[in-house]
């Protein structure tokens, strides 16, 4: 077999500022993460609420048959319905916070999604791996003019990734561009 | 054989045989489904009989009514399928889209001279379309027309008798490697386990019909039993001994049916593969649509060295045949310092022997250290919970004196072997504990791209970079843990837009800066 002569990683840039947080990286350029509408703190509180109305129906439900058999039953479900309660509270105002976190851009060559309060996730598609675009939106998201941005890969793991809660109009625009830059089937 | 009824086409029907191995398939997929009918009937209870005979039969006339229905037709860049008795349906495959044709050919049929064809696109959960039965001359044909087509499509339709690329035989792997790799194979346990349960099924079914003798027999060793208890656990390990025995035995011998006189070749761009020792299975991987390469070293094979090489390609390649993982292999087992050998098979421009493996971050060792530790808080507590304070006294300090330390070299070594390495073109990406999981991934491949961080990876200014390339859906993605917050952002920048823009602004997050100081 010939000998292959050794090829050298591309030298990387090193960089002065340590920036701990990824959110705090360059994007590069004058780009800069976009909100998303503030709308959609609404639309995620009203969901999560909706599922906790369900779930403490239940517990309610439960509490209420048990309430008079059993004595002893009391005391621990206030402490399990506090519990709880705290936890709901949490999972339903998170979206006040997690919002600011969310953010998308569009740079020259790819769309960058950021999101996640503790845990943060920053994920990019090039333009010419974007398979198709969709926006979709469900009745709640209807009433608040606001639909989801889904951008579809060929990724076996992450196949499609979704820029969640956009105006209506912000939304459309920004599949109709992707649509004309992505190329499709450009990689397979 | 043809029929004309559609203007100008061609339509072909399959072979004849194709009703026999139709029915054969059929019989052989509910053979489990007609041994529980038969073991009812004699015990008395037709009905599920009749329970299970009805699908069958019905499934073996539906397959019987689209196999003779079915017909073919060569033309126009398409392959077009027609099939069904009462809905007609009629597909057409662009000869663009087709990636793979796979054949595949067992022992009743190699008898009558035909194989099975599967054509594969990206995409979608089977096969595209499956040709049961066709003549070698009829598969030469399709393949002919596969290759015209796409050499027409590339654009030189000049020369248009070329005829097939040379075959280049690159690699075969000679029966001593192929019984080491079912030596070692993974699938071993679970073998091993459906024996047992066999065993104990068969013991639990057949305990009413034992003749007298055995069950005297039986007497007298639970009785020797119970008054000699080495006897007891020296039983138990022969028995065990002789299980696994016989399931190392089952997988052995499935190695060698599978991969007997495996060979890889090289025709044109494509590679091709060929194994079976009954069965004979053919198939194709186009270089230029393979996504990803990865090499599993499992725990077994590693004190010999020994690692599996797969090809990940778009669509779903490696669920032929109903599921059973097998295109995607490019070598069953290799040695690993061959690897550079099948990396450069499928890309000549990458440099497995010459990769310079760069360390991730020792909060690697950090987390899995931890991580472990917390199972072993779980595990104690357990044992608190089950055996109580005055059991543990003893117990629990044994557990922590030999876990903590095995905790801390588990997490080392994991440290230890985790690396990345990237050039112009290829990341390549190791990681694993006991087996190793390798990764070559083409810049120009990558789907999509994250970088990730957790709390404790910010407190460190870390993150991880998770890269996404094309494969059956539910694929793993590539994850380089815990790197230098920084470097993870300007790989992902780099990897994300592998050519450099020259001109316009300087982009200040992404790749390479001539000139600028290499990062050590």
């Amino acid at each position: 077999m010939e000998h292959k002569p050794p090829e050298r990683m591309p030298p990387l840039r090193r960089v002065e500022n340590h920036d701990a947080d990824i959110e705090d990286l360059d994007l590069g350029g004058r780009h800069e993460f976009e909100r998303l509408d503030p709308a959609v703190r609404f639309l995620w509180f009203l969901s999560r609420a909706i599922f906790w109305g369900l779930i403490l129906a239940v517990v309610f439900f439960i509490g209420l048959v048990n309430m008079f058999s059993n004595p002893g039953f009391r005391l621990y479900f206030l402490a399990g319905l506090a519990v709880l309660g705290l936890i709901a509270a949490i999972h339903l105002f998170w979206p006040f916070f997690s919002y600011r976190h969310w953010g998308y851009s569009l740079r020259r060559n790819d769309l960058v999604i950021k999101s996640g309060v503790l845990f943060k996730r920053i994920s990019a598609v090039p333009f010419s791996r974007i398979q198709h675009v969709d926006s979709d939106s469900g009745p709640i998201e209807r009433t608040l003019g606001l639909a989801n941005l889904v951008v579809h890969t060929a990724g076996a793991h992450v196949g499609s990734l979704s820029v969640p809660g956009l105006p209506v109009e912000q939304a459309e625009a920004l599949r109709d561009y992707l649509s004309k830059v992505g190329h499709t089937h450009a990689n397979i | 054989m043809q029929t004309s009824d559609d203007r100008d086409v061609d339509w072909r029907a399959m072979h004849p045989t194709m009703v026999l191995l139709g029915v054969g398939g059929v019989l052989r997929r509910s053979i489990l489904p007609l041994l529980v009918g038969g073991y009812a009937a004699v015990m008395g209870n037709l009905f599920i009989l009749f329970l299970v005979i009805f699908p069958a039969v019905i499934s073996t006339l539906a397959l019987l009514g689209r196999f003779l229905s079915f017909r073919y037709a060569l033309g126009e860049g398409h392959i077009r399928i027609r099939e069904g008795i009462f809905s007609r349906k009629i597909r057409s495959i662009p000869v663009k889209r087709i990636h793979n044709l796979n054949t595949r050919q067992s022992p009743v049929a190699r008898l009558f001279r035909v194989s099975r064809l599967d054509i594969e696109t990206a995409g979608g959960g089977a096969a595209e379309a499956s040709f049961v039965a066709l003549s070698y001359q009829a598969v030469q044909e399709i393949r002919d027309f596969v290759r015209l087509e796409k050499r027409q499509d590339a654009g030189d339709a000049g020369d248009e008798d070329v005829g097939a690329p040379a075959e280049r035989t690159l690699y075969r792997i000679g029966i001593r490697d192929i019984l080491i790799a079912g030596a070692t194979t993974n699938r071993m346990g679970v073998i091993f386990v459906a024996l047992a349960a066999l065993f104990q099924y068969a013991q639990d079914a057949y305990q009413d019909f034992l003749p007298p003798w055995i069950e005297d027999l039986a007497r007298q060793a639970s009785t020797l039993e119970n008054q000699d208890p080495l006897t007891l656990v020296l039983g138990g390990l022969a028995a065990f001994a002789a299980l696994f025995l016989v399931a190392w035995l089952i997988s052995i011998a499935a190695a060698l049916l599978r991969w007997h006189r495996f060979t890889l070749s090289r025709g044109g761009e494509d590679l091709h593969i060929r194994a079976g020792l009954l069965t004979i299975r053919e198939f194709t991987i186009p270089r230029g649509k393979v996504q990803a390469l990865t090499c599993v070293m499992s725990a077994f094979r590693r004190p010999f060295g020994l690692l599996q090489i797969k090809v990940r390609s778009a669509g779903h390649v490696g669920v032929q045949d109903g599921g059973r993982g097998e295109s995607d292999v490019l070598a069953p087992i290799a040695r690993l310092n061959r690897t550079d050998f099948f990396v450069s098979v499928v890309w000549p421009a990458a440099n497995w022997d010459d990769v310079a493996w760069r360390p991730v971050h020792v909060y690697t060792r950090t987390r899995q250290f931890r991580f472990l530790v917390a199972w072993l808080v779980v595990v104690s507590t357990a044992l608190l919970a089950i055996f109580g304070l005055e059991w543990n006294q003893t117990a629990l300090p044994i557990v922590w004196i030999v876990g903590a330390p095995l905790a801390w070299l588990i997490s080392h070594l994991t440290y230890r072997q985790t690396g990345y390495a990237c050039d112009e073109r290829f990341i390549y990406i190791k990681r694993g504990f006991l087996g190793m999981h390798y990764w070559v991934i083409p810049i120009n491949r990558i789907q999509n791209a994250s970088v990730l961080q957790s709390p404790f990876q910010r407190w460190r200014r870390l993150g991880s970079l998770a890269l996404d390339v094309a494969g059956p859906s539910g694929g793993k993605e590539a994850v380089i843990p815990n790197i230098d917050a920084t470097v993870c952002w300007l790989l992902f920048n780099r990897f994300i837009h592998p050519a450099p823009d020259p001109g316009g602004e300087p982009r200040r997050g992404a790749g390479v800066i001539p000139g600028s100081e290499s990062l050590s």
